[in-house]
């Protein structure tokens, strides 16, 4: 690929079609380059993003009758091509043998070519035998429920032929890619960074590569290190840090900036489309992603990639109709896809047949070891059939799939606070609050934790914690009013009940009333008998706690005539 | 339970359904839509919707379920039939209506879903609430309960793919209760919840989510209407009925369903089609998927069914080793009943194959017969008891050791058919009932026990049992000279002919015998040798081998290749092991006619005396009789004797019914009379009477050869007599036998 990343001019200098016309002559060479390296998602990422382009205006293409590019080649290139014309046979036999998914075969076929772009069929044929057998291991591995698993036995043979090309000085950016894969999957993320970093660098429209770094991403921190390294107005960079984001949970405006500034380019991207909604689901906006993905399904109606994202909605919303219509329509596309199971998975969790529910998140883990939402779905349904034990299983190996799935830490505080294991619980809500910091439902539950732990203090610092950025949630304040209570610190706990009469909106809620009752027994102390009558009043016009605000009302009565006496 | 006014669906019925073969099937083991409808109905029967009045038709439906040979169709027609007159417990609707409402509140797979989670709180016990029900409770062990139940657990082991596609299926199944017509996108329309339009609206979305709606099936009813079938089969030994064929067609044949019963249903389709080919394909098939289901039970069963393909087809030694082996697999499994069963058969069978068995034979096959007559008793198997008692009854005949044992036997059988109130061997004890009296010279009850079994079990008999009895009763007719009532009989036996292979083989060969025997006594040598080829295209077995042999004697005879047929005569009884009594007898008589024609009257009488002895000591009264007659008639017996001998044979003959039988005493006594005319002195009205009477009984039986010995013999009476009758007499015999050499 000979654009480079720091050629592409950032959204305003793309509006005229020169630089429209680059980014869809870079995505056709990706195609090319990918279709020649049987990268298959790469090549149906970029087509779909060329697709997603409008139709360029004929009359600004500029004619020439002479071809260029071929014959300005540096002397490396000139030399790679040299060899890919004399390798041209037996390339061409590899990659049918590839197509056939023979990889041994296809690799044992390259052994002696010398091309980077054979080196690199070769060795991702190579990855890709290791990876089907690992899998082979695996699947009898998740049968007997162990959690080991097994790794690519290539991948020793494929980092010795890739460092030394690399210490030749070969920066094939497909074998930097390459390189990429083998570190991050030997968990050596920084290593795999960088390689991908140049990678992209060298060909920003290879989708996989920023696949792949997203997966080595860990963190905002990370991620924003990363993009502070990359060109910040390129096209590509915005696209890989809307998806990034949406891959940490981590969604703000900033990502919805750039998202809208990439669908000035794609404006009928389909996977725009995709990631707006995901982003969308990820803030809890659930009727607006509902919509969104409705949206794409009619668009598509055989598109299977993040429907289970899309059932998840319908889950949350509680549209059986809709999740059955879903279920019948992806079942009849490709029962055999984890999408597909995990679609039916939660319609039967819905349909409250949690064993059914398990049986198909189970076949979609059968599909895909590595599909993460079809743990931690797993983790909720056996939580659903009280099976603890089971449900710990599933969280934990979602976990380590990918760690940055906050539900699955939060799973599992929650199932060991089932289990009145408050310390255990406190670390996976401690762990699921750094993934989702300014989720109210992750601090509340490391609150709860600490009070059950009989740790105020930091129990109110969670509480405080869950209502910064959030809406106010009444039953929040009524436990700090308490946890202030227990405290002694009466003023700070009045202010925090005070604070939850404010929040009440129409109806009166058991929270507002505890938290009057309480006002009404504080104001009465401190003789303020015309505000505790007013809280009392309040009580007594409602349903709850009646008795009680009764017999403080006749308290308050007989202390105001004696205090008249 | 949705309220009637929530929906104004109108009932519309009846709209033809559109059938469309190339459906796709959807197999459950239970559970279909129009179960599904009945679950319903009980629905509105536990809410007190139904009358207690009018139950019984809609219980009538369910409790069908429960009746292996109760197989209705499964349309909501029916039920509309049923339950559209019936009113309900609210005013103005009746149990249709309401059930047409509920039908049409399902829109989607949860509705359904919901449906079969709540029918368990119509059971006792499984209703688990504290208040008191709001409908009625059936009792668990209730047929109801039984019927929900089962509906309610099929349900719960769909897959979703499975459950979807009973959706589907349902949506099928009551599209026709509606007035509507639609197809395609519009059919898919109607059946989704408003909700959904947004998405509905998208043509390739409704198309993958109701495109291809199958049609429902229970394995358990199809594997019912199988057994239904083989049952009929088995009854009857013939193929379907071409009306029920085509019914179960879609079922059964187009369906790849891989029922066991099924391959054993195609088994017997294709045997009785004649298709041994395919029959011993599906029969193997039948073996293997029993073995892989490990229903070792039926193991023996299937070769039996191996064994008597095997002896159909004429495989007699593969016959005999498949019955040995049953035999043996039945003893170590234990299973008597198969055991004696096969036992019965292989007496049968080498029965059939050795008419006349040696002495170490026989007493092999006494063994085998006292061993069934034991065990039937002890097993209770009457219909293995009478079956030994027949084949006894058998035994003895073909000995013609006791009369005495044949009837007692036979009238043991009879007391077991009556006892049992099953006739499953009923026509095989009717056939030796007719075939002893006709044996023993008495045709008249031979005719009446063939009348009444035709009379009273045409529709409950095997096919081949009653074609049998419908060719017997021909040759009776062709007997007694009734030719328009033989046609007649030919007719209708030829409509039974088409039921199976075996039938139509059977029916081709015995009508071309009767018409062959016509043929060769009618001197149409022609039509005879065509008949004797004609007969090479049908199955045979030992005893028609047997009878084209004996007929192409006949036609040698009758063409005068004299000393042919003598070589022929000879050489078949060399070997008499294989021969019935009957047999030899007609052999031994053709030896007689060739000898009466080459006028060696000595060594006829001598065939003719051990003819008679033989006959007599098996009771053979006809064969009997016709020696008798016939030694009269050569002339070498004393006159009187002769005389005396005939007055003391014609009432028997008369009993006997039996045209040329009746033709040839007329014929002796009437040679007699002549030959000794003067001693004799009869009155010449006497004589040509008796003539007269033996012309018109070989006219009658087509006997051409005979009536003109009888008419020479009576223009020779005449020209004796010099009566002037004689030259009308003489032009009357060279018109119709386009002769005028009388002397010859």
């Amino acid at each position: 690929m000979t654009v480079s990343l720091n050629t592409m001019m950032g959204v305003d200098g793309l509006e005229d079609q020169e630089q429209l016309r680059e980014i869809r002559n870079c995505l056709l060479k990706c195609i090319s380059e990918c279709s020649e390296r049987g990268l298959v998602y790469a090549v149906r990422w970029a087509a779909e993003m060329l697709n997603g382009m409008n139709p360029i205006e004929m009359e600004h293409i500029p004619f020439s009758s002479t071809p260029t590019g071929e014959f300005d080649l540096d002397p490396d290139m000139a030399n790679e091509k040299l060899l890919e014309v004399e390798e041209k046979n037996i390339y061409l036999l590899a990659k049918s043998y590839f197509d056939c998914k023979e990889f041994e075969r296809a690799a044992y076929t390259l052994q002696n070519c010398k091309s980077s772009k054979s080196i690199f069929l070769r060795l991702y044929s190579k990855y890709l035998a290791g990876e089907k057998k690992s899998e082979e291991e695996n699947e009898t591995l998740l049968n007997t429920n162990l959690t080991l698993s097994s790794t690519n036995r290539e991948f020793y043979y494929i980092s010795e032929v890739l460092e030394s090309l690399h210490y030749q000085g070969n920066k094939d950016p497909y074998l930097l890619y390459l390189s990429g894969v083998v570190y991050r999957k030997r968990k050596q993320d920084s290593k795999a960074i960088d390689f991908l970093k140049s990678c992209v660098l060298k060909a920003p429209f290879f989708w996989s590569a920023w696949l792949e770094l997203s997966l080595s991403i860990d963190s905002l921190e990370t991620l924003t290190t990363v993009v502070s390294q990359l060109p910040s107005t390129h096209i590509m960079t915005k696209i890989f840090y809307v998806y990034a984001s949406h891959e940490l949970h981590q969604v703000n405006s900033s990502a919805y900036e750039k998202l809208a500034e990439a669908e000035i380019i794609f404006p009928n991207s389909r996977y725009l489309k995709t990631q707006r909604a995901l982003l969308t689901y990820d803030s809890r906006d659930f009727d607006e992603a509902e919509s969104l993905f409705e949206n794409i399904l009619t668009n598509d109606p055989y598109r299977l990639d993040d429907m289970d994202t899309y059932s998840n909605v319908l889950f949350v919303l509680e549209n059986k109709s809709k999740l059955g219509f879903l279920a019948q329509v992806a079942s009849s596309i490709d029962k055999f896809r984890p999408e597909t199971c995990s679609i039916i998975g939660n319609y039967y969790s819905l349909l409250s047949e949690h064993e059914k529910a398990v049986t198909y998140f189970k076949r979609a883990l059968q599909l895909n070891r590595n599909y993460l939402s079809a743990w931690t779905l797993m983790g909720h349904e056996y939580v659903e059939l009280k099976n603890t034990h089971a449900a710990i299983e599933s969280y934990r190996l979602a976990v380590d799939v990918n760690r940055k799935d906050y539900r699955a830490w939060y799973g599992l505080g929650q199932t060991y606070e089932v289990l009145d294991m408050h310390f255990y619980a406190l670390y996976y809500f401690q762990r699921a609050t750094a993934l989702r910091p300014y989720d109210q439902r992750m601090w509340q539950a490391l609150g709860n934790c600490y009070e059950k732990i009989d740790r105020p203090q930091e129990a109110i610092k969670s509480y405080k914690r869950a209502l910064l950025g959030s809406q106010t949630n009444s039953s929040i304040l009524v436990r700090l009013g308490n946890l202030y209570e227990e405290l002694q610190d009466l003023n700070s706990a009045a202010s925090m009940y005070k604070q939850c009469i404010k929040t009440e909106e129409t109806e009166i809620s058991p929270e507002t009333i505890k938290a009057r009752i309480w006002l009404a027994r504080w104001e009465l102390g401190k003789k303020n008998y015309r505000e505790a009558e007013l809280y009392l009043s309040e009580v007594l016009n409602g349903d709850l706690e009646l008795e009680e605000a009764k017999a403080l009302l006749r308290e308050l009565r007989s202390r105001m005539e004696h205090s008249y006496d | 339970m949705q309220s009637p006014a929530m929906s104004m669906v109108t009932p519309i019925f009846p709209i033809p359904l559109k059938t469309n073969s190339s459906k796709k099937n959807f197999y459950t083991t239970f559970l279909t839509p129009h179960k599904l409808t009945l679950c319903l109905l009980i629905e509105l029967y536990a809410h007190r919707i139904i009358q207690p009045q009018h139950c019984v038709p809609f219980l009538d439906l369910v409790l069908g379920y429960f009746n292996p040979n109760d197989s209705q169709p499964q349309t909501l027609t029916r039920i509309h039939d049923i339950t559209s007159h019936l009113p309900s417990s609210i005013e103005e609707y009746s149990v249709y209506s309401l059930l047409h409402e509920r039908l049409w509140s399902l829109h989607s797979f949860e509705d359904i879903h919901e449906i079969f989670i709540s029918l368990g709180n119509y059971i006792e016990g499984v209703y688990d609430s504290e208040e008191e029900a709001p409908h009625m409770l059936f009792s668990s062990s209730s047929l109801l309960s039984i019927f929900l139940r089962k509906c309610v657990v099929e349900y719960e082991q769909f897959s979703f793919e499975q459950g979807v596609q009973f959706f589907k299926s349902f949506l099928q199944y009551r599209a026709p209760s509606m007035d509507f017509q639609h197809e395609g996108i519009e059919f898919c329309k109607i059946n989704v919840r408003h909700e959904l339009m947004n998405l509905a609206s998208n043509k390739t979305l409704l198309q993958l989510a109701f495109g291809s709606i199958p049609v429902s099936r229970s394995s358990r009813d199809i594997e019912q209407l199988t057994q239904v079938q083989i049952e009929h089969m088995q009854k009857f030994g013939c193929a379907l009925p071409l009306e029920m064929k085509e019914k179960l067609h879609d079922l059964l044949e187009v369906e790849e369903n891989n029922l066991n019963t099924s391959y054993y249903c195609k088994f017997l389709n294709s045997w009785f089609s004649g298709d041994y080919q395919q029959s011993v394909e599906n029969l193997c098939r039948y073996f293997d998927h029993i073995m892989h289901s490990d229903e070792k039970v039926s193991y023996q069963y299937a070769l039996l069914n191996l064994a008597m393909l095997q002896a159909d087809f004429g495989c007699n030694e593969e016959a005999l080793h498949a019955i040995e082996d049953t035999i043996n697999t039945a003893r170590e499994s234990g299973d008597t009943a198969c055991l004696n069963f096969a036992l019965a058969w292989m007496f049968e069978f080498k029965r059939s194959q050795y008419s006349n068995p040696s002495p170490e034979k026989n007493e092999n096959d006494d063994q085998i017969l006292e061993h069934l007559a034991r065990n039937s008793q002890k097993a209770q198997l009457p219909i293995l008891q009478t079956t030994v008692h027949l084949l006894q009854v058998q035994k003895f005949l073909d000995d013609g050791s006791s009369l005495i044992g044949v009837f007692s036997n036979l009238t043991k059988a009879f007391a077991l058919f009556c006892a049992n109130e099953s006739f499953d061997g009923f026509p095989r004890y009717m056939d030796l009932l007719q075939s002893i009296w006709y044996r023993l010279g008495c045709s008249i009850l031979s005719m009446t026990y063939i009348s009444i079994y035709q009379k009273n079990h045409v529709h409950d008999s095997p096919a081949l049992d009653l074609l049998q009895s419908l060719i017997t009763k021909a040759w009776r007719y062709a007997e007694l000279g009734r030719w328009l009532d033989v046609a007649t009989i030919l007719s209708t036996a030829e409509v039974q002919s088409q039921r199976s292979f075996q039938c139509a083989h059977l029916y081709g060969r015995e009508k071309t015998f009767i018409y062959l025997s016509k043929a060769i006594d009618e001197k149409n040598h022609m039509d005879a040798t065509l008949y004797l080829k004609n007969l090479n295209g049908f199955r045979h077995d030992k005893m028609s081998t047997f009878r084209t042999q004996l007929y192409a004697l006949r036609l040698d005879i009758s063409l005068g290749n004299l000393s042919q047929a003598i070589e022929g005569i000879d050489k078949l009884l060399e070997e008499p092991e294989k021969l019935a009594i009957e047999w030899v007898l007609q052999l031994m008589f053709l030896k007689v006619d060739i000898y009466m024609r080459t006028e060696m009257s000595n060594r006829a009488v001598f065939e003719l005396l051990e003819i008679i002895q033989m006959a007599s000591s098996n009771y053979l009264r006809l064969y009997l009789l016709r020696g008798l007659c016939t030694l009269c008639l050569i002339g070498e017996l004393d006159c009187f004797t002769a005389i005396d001998l005939l007055d003391s044979l014609i009432p028997d003959i008369i009993a006997a019914d039996n045209k040329p039988l009746l033709a040839l005493a007329f014929h002796a006594f009437a040679s007699l009379q002549i030959k000794h005319l003067d001693l004799l002195q009869p009155s010449r009205m006497f004589v040509i009477q008796l003539l007269d009477s033996a012309i018109d009984g070989y006219r009658a039986c087509y006997m051409v050869e005979m009536q003109k010995t009888v008419v020479r013999l009576k223009i020779q009476y005449l020209r004796q007599i010099n009566d002037p009758a004689l030259q009308p007499n003489i032009e009357q015999y060279c018109s119709r036998f386009y002769s005028d050499n009388l002397l010859n």
